[in-house]
């Protein structure tokens, strides 16, 4: 219901994006700007590449919407760009042999005044530094597999609608990724999770 | 022996409940489930998601108004 609505609402900002209403269009740069910002952040693992990123796909996304025929959602549409712009992205920065950045050490400007959320007191700033580092070395698919499904929260179906594969192909990627993730992590997971579990009994 | 294809659906919520029971009295098929829920449960919170910076919308909007679609 909330979706349907939701995307009855959408079509008519479109609607007006069409006519050339920018102001329409800040409707839905605040509605998905925060998870188009946080994908792109994990997959190039920088804030201000991501931050550049993100907006290049809203400008792109505005500039290409005659093309947008609807069939799919938007915001699927919109991660479509914006992953493709993390793909390239990646293979410039790949082919300059420059260094893959860590998510963690980029986010230092972040903490003080742009609205993070506030840090689970329980997960360790390690625990945070590795699951992040890890999450940037899993191979490309894997990892835009798992940050939709578990970072992001999205079903299976909504993924492969947004990478365009089926979503037992996307099933596989996150196994994989969940494997590759468990086999690195596993004792500092563990600790976390019992230490959670203890906490949680004991209110 | 579990498939571990079976583990996999049951973190996911996708596996019957008869055969999440079912898996769940494989200790070795159960240890790998607890393992793979807790660390899908620490990926979420460890990555904490992070804010927009303040002027993000206004420079969208701004460099749309500069250079409209044509």
């Amino acid at each position: 219901m909330v979706v349907k609505q939701s995307m009855s609402d959408e079509t008519g900002i479109i609607g007006r994006c069409l006519k050339g209403d920018v102001e329409a269009y800040g409707r839905l740069v605040d509605r998905y700007s925060a998870r188009i910002l946080n994908v792109a952040l994990m997959m190039v693992g920088d804030r201000h590449e991501a931050e550049d990123i993100a907006q290049d796909a809203f400008i792109r996304a505005f500039r290409g919407l005659a093309g947008f025929r609807g069939r799919a959602r938007f915001s699927s549409w919109l991660h479509q760009i914006a992953l493709n712009l993390c793909r390239d992205h990646l293979k410039k920065r790949a082919r300059g042999g420059g260094p893959v950045p860590m998510a963690e050490e980029t986010l230092e400007g972040s903490r003080d005044g742009d609205g993070e959320a506030s840090p689970d007191p329980m997960i360790s700033a390690e625990l945070s530094e590795t699951m992040r580092e890890e999450i940037s070395r899993l191979p490309y698919l894997y990892r835009e597999a798992f940050v939709l499904r578990h970072l992001q929260g999205m079903e299976y179906f909504e993924v492969a609608a947004i990478t365009k594969v089926s979503a037992d192909t996307v099933r596989v990627r996150a196994y994989r990724a969940r494997e590759l993730l468990r086999g690195r992590l596993a004792p500092a997971v563990d600790t976390y999770w019992r230490e959670k579990a203890q906490k949680e009994h004991a209110r | 022996m579990t498939p571990r294809r079976d583990v996999h659906r049951a973190v996911d919520g996708e596996l019957s409940k008869r055969d999440t029971r079912r898996l769940e009295a494989d200790p070795q098929a159960k240890a790998e489930l607890d393992g793979l829920k807790a660390l899908a449960d620490a990926a979420r919170d460890a990555v904490r998601p992070v804010e927009p910076p303040s002027g993000f919308k206004k420079k969208v909007l701004d460099e749309l108004r500069k250079r409209p679609p044509k």
